[in-house]
Parts: C-alpha cells; structure tokens; sequence
C-alpha cells in the first residue's frame, strides 16, 4: 500500500500521497488528476506506483505527453484489486489512454488461495492442511509445493493462471480509450511465468503469466508494450535527507533479509528501468497517433 | 600537488599516523589546534587518509560531519588505484620502508589481508560518499594528466589551479606515507610488468575477482559520473558477498 511504502521509506523518498476519495488507497503523488476529460491511467503495482524512485515512468510520460495522468499502481495489486473497487474502475474507463501494467499471476484469488482485499500480495489458505493461515505470496506458494503436493501446486498454477485471463478480460470492457499492456519484467515475455524448479516458486514478476495469457488478453487491447529489461543493476539505496546510504530493510522488520541486500533494491523496477519503460512508452503512444 | 595550493592546509593521514596513540579527534576545532593549523574563512583543510584501516574511514566520516555541522563547506576526494599495484607498493613499502613488516611479499595470504582491509574501508567510506560533496579519480588518470585532473578536483573546493602545484620537486615532506616522499620528486613506479606476474601468481579466489572488478571501475572513473562510481562500488565492495 501507498501509505505502507511512505511509512517505510519515509527517509528515502516522499512519495507525496494523495486520495482520489475516502475509502480508496492514497495514490503516488504528485497529484497531477483534477478531473480532466483527457487523461492517461496507470494502472499496476509497485513498479508502476514507483517504489524508491523519485521520477517514476508515469510522471516521465505525463510530462513529455504534455497530458494530465493519474498514477493507480497500488503494491501487490492483482487485477481483482481494481474490479473489486468501483471508483479505480470508473477513473479507468474514462482515461483516454490506459497504461496497464502486466499484473503478477500470484495476486490472484483462486484454487486454494485467496488474496487478501487490502493487500493482493498477502494471500489466505482456504482448505487443506494450512486453512485460515495468511502469509506472503512467495510463501504461500512454497508452503502449498511442500505441505499440499507438487500435484496441488500445480493445479493451483493453472486455476490463477485461468483466473487471471478471465479478471483482465473483464477489467478491460467498457474502457471508452485505448489500453495498452505494458509488460515491466526482467524476463522477457513468456519467460517468467513458468515455475522454477528448485527455485523460486512463483517465478519472476509478473509471475505465471505466459505469452498464451498475455496474447489472450491482448485481444481486447491496443497493444503490448515491451519492457523487458534482463539486465537490471540493483539500486543503492539513500537517504534524501543525509544523502548516505539507507537500509530499506530495517533488522527489526526484516531480521531475515541478509545484510548485504539491506540498502539495495534488487526487486523493484530501478530507474534505469523506468526510463526504458517511459522511452518506450511515449514511442508507442507516437507512433499509433494517441499523443 | 593540491596540497601546494597557497590557500589549502594539508593534514596528512591524522588518524593511520595516530593509531599507535588510538588518536581518535573527530572535533574539527580540536583536530586543527592539535595539528597547529588555524582553520581560516578564506583558507582550506585537505585531509588525506589512507582506507586500509577501516577505523580512518569511520573517523573521517565522523570528522566531516563535524565540520559541516559547524558550517563548513565539505567535500570528499576518493582515490581509486589498481588493487594490484597498490598491494605490490605495500609491499615494497613494508619491506624498506614502514615499522610495521606485516606485508612483505606477494604471497596469496598477504593479498587477501591486504584485499579485505581495502574492501572494508572502501565499504565505510563508500557508504557516506554521497552525502558529501564528492569527486572520484584514478591515480593513475591524476599521474598522466595531473593539471586537467587537479583543475578537476580544484573545482570541488572551489580554487584555481596554481602553477607551482604543478612542479613536483618543490613539494615538500609533510607527513604521512613516507613512500610518497622518498626522493626529489614524486614519480610514479611502473609496475605493469610486478602486475602480470602477480597476476599470474596470485590464485583465483573471489577475492582476486573482485580486485579485478575493482580495477575495472577504477579505470573507468575518469567517463562515469561521479555518482554512478560510488554506486558500482557500493555494489561492488557492500552487496556482492
């Protein structure tokens, strides 16, 4: 959650909040949505909100599209998050251009698992031996693998990757601009979905989603964009009041993080990342004659 | 050289030359009035601080803070040498020179002490880097180009380069490293051929690789930003394990 992220990197970077109306998460800041009739929605999760960077690709492509833009990237969100939330949808449907970020696959309730409402990256067993335990993603998924069955986990794999079609499609009706997909991974598309083994047990973000998924999708869009960016350098972390280096993870709260990871970002999109992803997407939006 | 400025104090090494007496001043006040310089408004204090010995690093640190704190203008200067040659001149330092025979010859077990002190001093003193005013440079940039470098690292204080920084053999010995100051002038050793034998004598250990890393962003200092530096050797000396 936004209001999470400016708790825990208050000292990094003010992430200037801002809330669209009560009951709707604060949104990444600065506001730059005052109702306008033509507009660009971001839509997506952390990448898109910007976690520990100051000029995230939103801000990039409001800027050099001259347009207003509404930054929705809510931490861990699942596309459920923004069906299950009639105002983010209605903000959606009236952008004239919508940038969807690609949503992981594990923030998706289905099979066993169910997605915690607030936070859709906290998930909830619903039958077997872990009932009722909520847990983080990752876990979840490497609980399921080891305590339920490869069979089961697998089996659950296919339900959210079904799931997460079937919530897109639905997500994407009724929007009176054009969306486009756009696919911010380390991997390249169709190469993160699949689980690893022996590895992670959810993959790399967007987690689970193949190219099969995307392309079904993508029929109800005006296209893909392609963000890969395999070689990402890890981000050093500072602070934007000392200018030193800062643990983001905190031995407290992340006792299990290893030390030498503790003011590194080596998960969220850097800035490098977010400037491919606004280069290209404001190329995409040229050259199809949205801006 | 930048000591030679007429406006800049030199302090060379206070706390590698105190470690025998646990020198520990971080007061920039009470540093000066022990080293009987009189910190003036329109003169410089340059500091120079071997990182070998990471607890230099934590008090130069705390020594910079200090002074910002009372309003002082503040800046940090790194300089980035190839790991090998510096280790070899250690050597040679350590044999002839130094009381301390610690390091004597370019032994694998001698390398690797000598690696992880660099490594932790460069970590403590990488870590606070960007929260100064900052310029990296590669010793041997600053040996082939010195008037472009020191103009360079002149700009940060910010002064004007002098001509008489520039002729050598007027410098005179003020302390410190003693190696730096054994003849007329201060020549830089070639060590190219020291290097490819120690190269090919030393085992290949990630400790090894990681001085080649280091060597590699060292001599890319002079083409990246100042702040992309500091970020690869974050990566380099404080994440990769």
């Amino acid at each position: 959650m936004g209001i999470g992220y400016q708790a825990s990197d208050r000292d990094m970077i003010d992430y200037d909040l801002w809330f669209l109306q009560r009951g709707v998460p604060g949104l990444r800041g600065p506001r730059q949505y005052f109702g306008e009739n033509d507009f660009i929605a971001f839509t997506g999760a952390a990448q898109t909100f910007g976690r520990f960077v100051h000029d995230p690709f939103t801000a990039q492509v409001g800027r050099l599209s001259g347009k207003p833009y509404i930054n929705l990237g809510i931490s861990g969100a699942g596309p459920e998050y923004f069906l299950k939330r009639p105002p983010l949808l209605e903000i959606i449907c009236e952008a004239n251009i919508h940038i969807a970020q690609v949503l992981s696959g594990r923030s998706v309730s289905a099979g066993v698992l169910e997605c915690n409402r607030s936070n859709n990256g906290v998930l909830k067993f619903l039958e077997g031996p872990c009932k009722d335990q909520e847990m983080l993603a990752e876990k979840a998924y490497s609980t399921l693998r080891k305590v339920y069955g490869e069979q089961a986990y697998e089996e659950q794999v296919e339900a959210v990757r079904e799931k997460w079609v079937e919530l897109y499609k639905t997500m994407l009706v009724g929007g009176k601009g054009s969306t486009y997909l756009a696919w911010v991974s380390e991997g390249n598309i169709g190469e993160v979905g699949e689980c690893i083994e022996g590895g992670s047990p959810v993959g790399k973000f967007p987690h689970f989603v193949t190219r099969k998924m995307l392309e079904q999708v993508a029929e109800n869009c005006a296209g893909v964009i392609d963000c890969t960016l395999e070689s990402m350098r890890p981000q050093v972390l500072y602070s934007d009041t000392s200018g030193e280096m800062h643990e983001a993870w905190d031995r407290q709260n992340y006792p299990n993080r290893p030390d030498n990871l503790r003011a590194f970002n080596v998960y969220y999109a850097t800035p490098e990342h977010h400037e491919l992803v606004a280069s290209r997407v404001i190329r995409t939006l040229i050259v199809d004659g949205r801006i | 050289m930048l000591t030679d400025h007429s406006l800049v104090d030199a302090l060379m090494e206070p706390y590698q030359a105190g470690r025998m007496n646990s020198y520990r001043e971080t007061s920039f006040e009470s540093l000066c009035r022990d080293k009987n310089i009189e910190p003036k408004q329109d003169r410089f204090v340059l500091i120079k601080e071997t990182t070998t010995r990471t607890e230099n690093m934590s008090l130069l640190v705390r020594l910079l803070k200090d002074a910002r704190g009372l309003g002082d203008y503040t800046g940090l200067i790194i300089v980035l040498r190839s790991p090998f040659e510096a280790f070899l001149s250690q050597v040679h330092a350590s044999s002839n020179m130094w009381l301390d025979k610690l390091m004597t010859s370019p032994s694998n077990k001698h390398f690797e002490t000598f690696a992880k002190l660099a490594i932790a001093g460069l970590a403590e003193i990488v870590w606070h880097a960007r929260s100064q005013h900052c310029r990296v440079i590669n010793y041997n940039d600053f040996c082939s180009d010195p008037e472009n470098e020191l103009a360079r690292l002149l700009g940060l204080f910010p002064l004007r380069l002098e001509q008489q920084q520039l002729e050598l053999s007027k410098t005179a010995h003020r302390g410190g490293d003693p190696k730096a100051y054994s003849g007329a002038s201060i020549e830089k050793t070639d060590r190219s051929a020291e290097v490819e034998e120690l190269l090919g004598n030393l085992s290949d250990t990630p400790l090894k690789r990681k001085m080649l890393e280091l060597q590699q962003i060292s001599e890319g200092a002079a083409s990246m930003a100042t702040t992309q530096t500091i970020d690869q050797l974050a990566e380099l000396v404080i994440m990769k394990q």
